[in-house]
């Protein structure tokens, strides 16, 4: 009888904390006007951020100026990307130093812009450094140039790492886009 | 007896439900993890501007990647190739950032446009997802109908998984089965098509068939933490089932594959512990419970273990033991009231938002729904922590606080924009004089009246075949000087003979003549041709000065244009830095209400439990007594 008695009265306290999801419903609706609000916010936000990306790119790098260079790789399963250098005309105009994050979306399929700026029309040399984990688990440090000829349209480079699974080796191409 | 079986079978229905709840914290992560790798495949990414919004996706970065896409989007002749690709993720991604609205919108322009039909099956497929997530699962199954051919292999395995519950929702156990044994088995979706429809069996008259196919997923060998989480609430829920069925033996051996350090493991302690209760072996089923009192003393299974080791003792006759047992409760439960107090308190002074702020894991956006924050009253907040409802309040704080950075950035960044276009404005006006004069068209119209002229004298010469209007210089000095000696002959023809002088006159003026004459064809042709080129020249010059006059236009309107996508943006940047200021503020108020009134709800429950365990001393004394 006792036993019944505590169960009873433990049954009843256990059934109390699933009350705490009502309560958290409850304030839910509260916040209901609160999540417009931000509904609200989140599109002028977005708005205002395309308008001003484009903006940006319109006024800061003209299309006869502008020139990108990207940066793309696959699977990564013969070189762990540590950082990368990019060069343009021996001079230094960008670092990067990869988070396990970024390699991910790397890896996955995302393009990284690695540089956006202004270059003159005429014959220019672009070299990229990269370094990192090669084969075997050694440090690895390779560099890869191009030279292009800058007309006076927008100019993407993208730099590509890929896996040459026949020789085991990581592989670095570049490529210019039209 | 039937009292203690009645008692864990109850007990073990309170587990299941909070297994549950586990289980729908596990199932977002599995949902935001299934939606982040949709897009991937096996494609090519082969647009640059796409990929780089794929970059932001994959990095959890909803806001730079949406802003990238509607970016890519609004200029079509970016987004190249993979537009619709493009168009498709950023639907996608609008329903998640919660523009639900957008969202739709988006999709129906996808439906009405000419898609191919591997983006229009994609389409009816995340259609269904959203339908199925909002619960319109009659909806869901007439989208997912639609999708006429194979989708890539992520996708037709998560496809494969919501028709296999709908079918479960319906009953339809034998078709839910079949389709849970045709996914991919190297996907997760087909270990939680195998969960879930063990879990219906047998809660619903399949016992033997749900205990096989739960028994086999609680038995598999994997180093993946999602699907080891799955095989620990798959050996809990078949042990709770068995447990309410008073089949304690398997029970216990479904519980002793539960990882001790795993979530759910609390919960596996305070069942073995019910387990061996019905076993009747007392003593073993205090060593779990003993286990549990080490561990967080909020947690709800660790709170009915301190209850029932005394309950136990009270079993069994050992009064001086459960006096003691339930002592200790009553303290512990005085110490737990006084740490939810402590809790508030620190609440109260906004520690949990601090934590929320200064917590690593906020910069790594998804993670933060996955892992709690490192804070004192975490503890406290597991229940809060594990519900949909604050996962959705802590996604909106982390939207906002990623928005407040975007706005700050822009605020920072937007003086270059105006002094970059100060700039170029000062360039552009001290530059103009020296244009305006180029692309002036007085010279221009001076030229082209001598032209005009010109083109005139050539066609009366033509016409009148005039050919001594085309000689040279020197052959005009030899005409003139023809005429002086023509003259002076006429003067002495009275005064002398002057026939030579005349025949030789007439010999030269001949000689002369015939020359024009006989070269005009070849000099009137030389004066069309200079005539032609001179209009290749004007026509060049002309071209140049409407060019520059153009560039000098089309500058002012470009300036003029930038001035005004500029114009009031700083204003708009301020006003929005202010709203969001003010709803982080207030998005701070509604996390700390949350927790605070969870923990409210603990206080009463742990209130509850005290007056319990003082009610069960009080009893015990008085037995004690009425005895001596």
């Amino acid at each position: 009888m006792k036993l019944i008695t505590y169960i009873a009265l433990l049954l009843f306290c256990l059934a109390t904390p699933l009350g705490a999801q009502e309560v958290a419903s409850e304030t839910d609706t509260a916040g209901s006007s609160l999540e417009a609000d931000i509904e609200a916010l989140k599109k002028e936000v977005l708005s205002l951020n395309r308008d001003l990306f484009i903006l940006e790119e319109d006024l800061l790098f003209p299309s006869n100026t502008q020139f990108s260079v990207f940066l793309s790789m696959n699977k990564g399963l013969f070189f762990s990307l540590d950082s990368v250098q990019l060069k343009i005309d021996d001079k230094n105009i960008a670092n990067h130093l990869y988070t396990e994050r970024e390699l991910n979306a790397l890896k996955r399929g995302g393009v990284q812009r690695l540089y956006i700026g202004n270059l003159a029309s005429g014959e220019h040399e672009i070299v990229a450094i990269f370094v990192g984990i090669g084969p075997n688990g050694r440090d690895y440090r390779r560099g890869k140039s191009i030279v292009i000829e800058k007309s006076t349209e927008p100019q993407f480079v993208e730099f590509l790492i890929t896996d040459d699974t026949a020789k085991e080796q990581p592989s670095f191409d570049v490529r210019i886009w039209e | 007896m039937s009292a203690s079986g009645n008692n864990s079978e109850r007990s073990a229905g309170y587990l299941l439900l909070r297994a549950r709840q586990v289980f729908a914290a596990l199932l977002i992560c599995v949902v935001s993890t299934a939606q982040a790798e949709t897009p991937t495949g096996k494609h090519r990414v082969d647009d640059l501007y796409y990929g780089q919004a794929l970059y932001q996706f994959f990095q959890r970065n909803e806001l730079a990647a949406i802003t990238g896409l509607m970016t890519a989007t609004a200029r079509p002749a970016r987004a190249g190739s993979q537009i619709d690709e493009a168009r498709l993720l950023l639907a996608d991604l609008y329903y998640s950032y919660g523009l639900h609205e957008e969202s739709r919108s988006l999709f129906a322009q996808l439906l009405n446009a000419e898609v191919s039909d591997s983006i229009q099956n994609r389409i009816w497929f995340n259609l269904a997802r959203l339908r199925y997530e909002q619960g319109y699962y009659d909806h869901a199954r007439e989208l997912l109908s639609l999708i006429n051919d194979q989708l890539p292999d992520n996708i037709e395995a998560e496809r494969k998984y919501l028709l296999s519950n709908l079918y479960l929702g319906s009953g339809d156990y034998e078709r839910a089965a079949k389709l849970s044994g045709q996914i991919d088995s190297a996907s997760i979706w087909q270990a939680y098509a195998h969960y879930n429809l063990g879990v219906a069996l047998i809660e619903d008259e399949g016992l033997e068939r749900g205990r096989d196919i739960l028994d086999q997923l609680g038995q598999l060998e994997s180093g993946n933490d999602e699907l080891l989480a799955l095989r620990d609430l798959a050996n809990l829920s078949l042990a709770l089932k068995q447990l309410r069925l008073g089949h304690a033996e398997p029970a216990l051996e479904s519980l002793l594959r539960i990882r001790l350090e795993g979530p759910l493991s609390n919960q596996a302690l305070l069942a073995s512990g019910w387990a061996w209760y019905r076993l009747q072996q007392f003593d073993k089923s205090l060593l779990p419970w003993q286990l549990l009192l080490r561990r967080n003393a909020v947690d709800s299974a660790t709170q009915e273990a301190i209850l029932a080791i005394p309950a136990n003792y009270a079993e069994v006759g050992k009064d001086r033991l459960a006096i003691r047992y339930y002592e200790l409760a009553a303290k512990q439960f005085d110490l737990q009231l006084e740490s939810l107090q402590d809790a508030i308190q620190s609440i109260s002074a906004n520690e949990l938002i601090n934590a929320l702020r200064n917590n690593a894991l906020l910069e790594d956006r998804g993670d933060l729904q996955r892992q709690p924050p490192s804070s004192a009253v975490t503890p406290q907040l597991h229940l809060l922590l594990a519900s949909k409802g604050f996962h959705r309040e802590i996604k909106h704080y982390q939207e906002l606080l990623d928005i407040r950075e975007s706005l700050s950035n822009w605020d920072s960044s937007f003086a270059t924009l105006e002094l970059m276009l100060g700039e170029r404005s000062q360039a552009f006006a001290e530059r103009l004089p020296a244009l305006q004069q180029s692309s002036s068209f007085d010279q221009y119209e001076k030229l082209s009246l001598q032209r005009d002229r010109l083109a005139t004298q050539i066609a009366a010469i033509e016409s009148s075949k005039d050919y001594q209007a085309l000689a040279q210089v020197d052959e005009l000095e030899h005409l003139e000087r023809l005429q002086r000696v023509a003259d002076s002959i006429d003067r002495l023809g009275a005064q002398r003979n002057t026939e030579d002088q005349q025949e030789m006159l007439r010999v030269l003026s001949g000689l002369m003549n015939y020359r024009l004459a006989t070269d005009y064809p070849r000099r009137i042709w030389q004066s069309k041709k200079q005539l032609i080129h001179l209009d290749r020249a004007l026509a060049e010059a002309d071209e140049r000065v409407v060019g520059l006059g153009r560039i000098t236009d089309r500058t002012q309107l470009d300036l003029s244009e930038f001035r005004g996508r500029i114009s009031g943006q700083s204003e708009k940047i301020d006003g929005l830095r202010l709203r969001v200021t003010d709803l982080l503020n207030q998005q701070e108020q509604q996390i700390n209400r949350l927790a605070i009134d969870a923990i409210r709800v603990q206080q009463e429950h742990v209130r509850k439990l005290m007056l319990n365990a003082r009610f069960e001393l009080a009893r015990i004394y008085d037995k004690l007594a009425v005895a001596n």
